[in-house]
């Protein structure tokens, strides 16, 4: 039996990059996965359809822009109108933005914080209220080594993801009685479209020190998520696991 | 038994109290364990009790047993 057989999935900003990697992972699994992206293209649902195929299992899109709390609500019961049981979350969606602090826009620290931080603490929320239903579920927050690690030009990211650090050994310690373990991810840079955004100089600081000498691809990452979202990491909540390549 | 009579008998023994003690202006931290672990058991109990679902917004408007019954009752 796979992994995931039978379970529902609720990933964010499935349309590319780690979210969709992830979300072929679990399908892979056996899983069912609740997509949840921005904008819906056809591009994008002929791919989910081909992921049911491939796999044999259901693939649910669901619309929903992070930058709007009142977009995430309808999305989020548009999740709880399908009656489904939900077993993982996967707070993936997020922005990079990168720059000096002297040259970082308030404006812009509260676009990177309402979603890399206000959504994902929304959803958590609401799907963790689904959760406690059925006493079990996992949840899966996406930090970074740059929430745990400073650099120079991640004023608005690398505190966002800090946050998401805190937020999430907090939501374990509370959940925790309602049988939901929360954990988080937190990698180094990743080869997909926003790992490639990163300013030179900050990725070139990143890699002199990873010994691994490369940067993450999407699947090392997914992998982590099928692991942090099945039984096998039963024992473990409220914890961040970096995922480096052995960033010193 | 209405809803607040229920309501009630879940919050006394959510909080280990005796029953009489709670009215319809209990809060939240008025007994030692209604904190707000215990107001989610308290939610959770009442949603069983009346086959109702709760959004997390309407639970965060929640902080008195008045408020509870009145919430549970707008859904039935």
């Amino acid at each position: 039996m796979k992994r995931f057989e039978g379970k529902n999935i609720v990933i964010t900003g499935c349309n590319r990059g780690i979210g969709r990697v992830m979300s072929e992972a679990f399908c892979a699994e056996g899983g069912s996965v609740i997509a949840c992206v921005r904008t819906l293209s056809d591009h994008m649902l002929s791919d989910f359809q081909n992921m049911e195929r491939k796999y044999g299992t259901r693939v649910y899109p669901v619309k929903m822009d992070l930058s709007s709390e009142e977009s995430i609500r309808e999305g989020l019961r548009e999740i709880a109108s399908m009656k489904l049981p939900i077993d993982v979350l996967v707070n993936n969606a997020g922005i990079e933005h990168g720059a000096l602090l002297m040259f970082t826009k308030m404006s812009d620290i509260r676009n990177v914080f309402q979603i890399n931080f206000f959504a994902q603490v929304q959803i958590t929320q609401y799907i963790a209220k689904l959760m406690s239903a059925k006493k079990k579920g996992s949840i899966i927050m996406m930090s970074s080594v740059l929430g745990l690690d400073a650099a120079a030009g991640t004023t608005a990211y690398g505190a966002s993801k800090a946050a998401i650090v805190s937020f999430t050994r907090t939501a374990a310690a509370e959940l925790a009685g309602m049988g939901i373990r929360v954990n988080a991810i937190a990698p180094n840079v990743v080869d997909t479209d926003m790992g490639h955004k990163m300013d030179e100089r900050t990725l070139n600081a990143l890699l002199a020190n990873t010994d691994l000498q490369r940067i993450a691809k999407p699947e090392e990452i997914a992998n982590v998520a099928l692991f942090l979202g099945s039984d096998e990491s039963g024992y473990i909540t409220g914890q961040v696991l970096r995922v480096d390549g052995g960033l010193r | 038994m209405n809803v607040e009579e229920k309501v009630k008998e879940i919050v006394a023994g959510v909080s280990g109290v005796d029953v009489n003690e709670v009215t319809l202006q209990s809060a939240v931290g008025d007994f030692p364990q209604w904190d707000s672990m215990g107001q989610m058991a308290i939610i959770q109990q009442v949603e069983e009790a009346f086959d109702i679902s709760f959004e997390p917004e309407e639970m965060m408007e929640m902080e008195d047993v008045n408020d509870i019954v009145k919430a549970a009752e707008a859904k039935l």
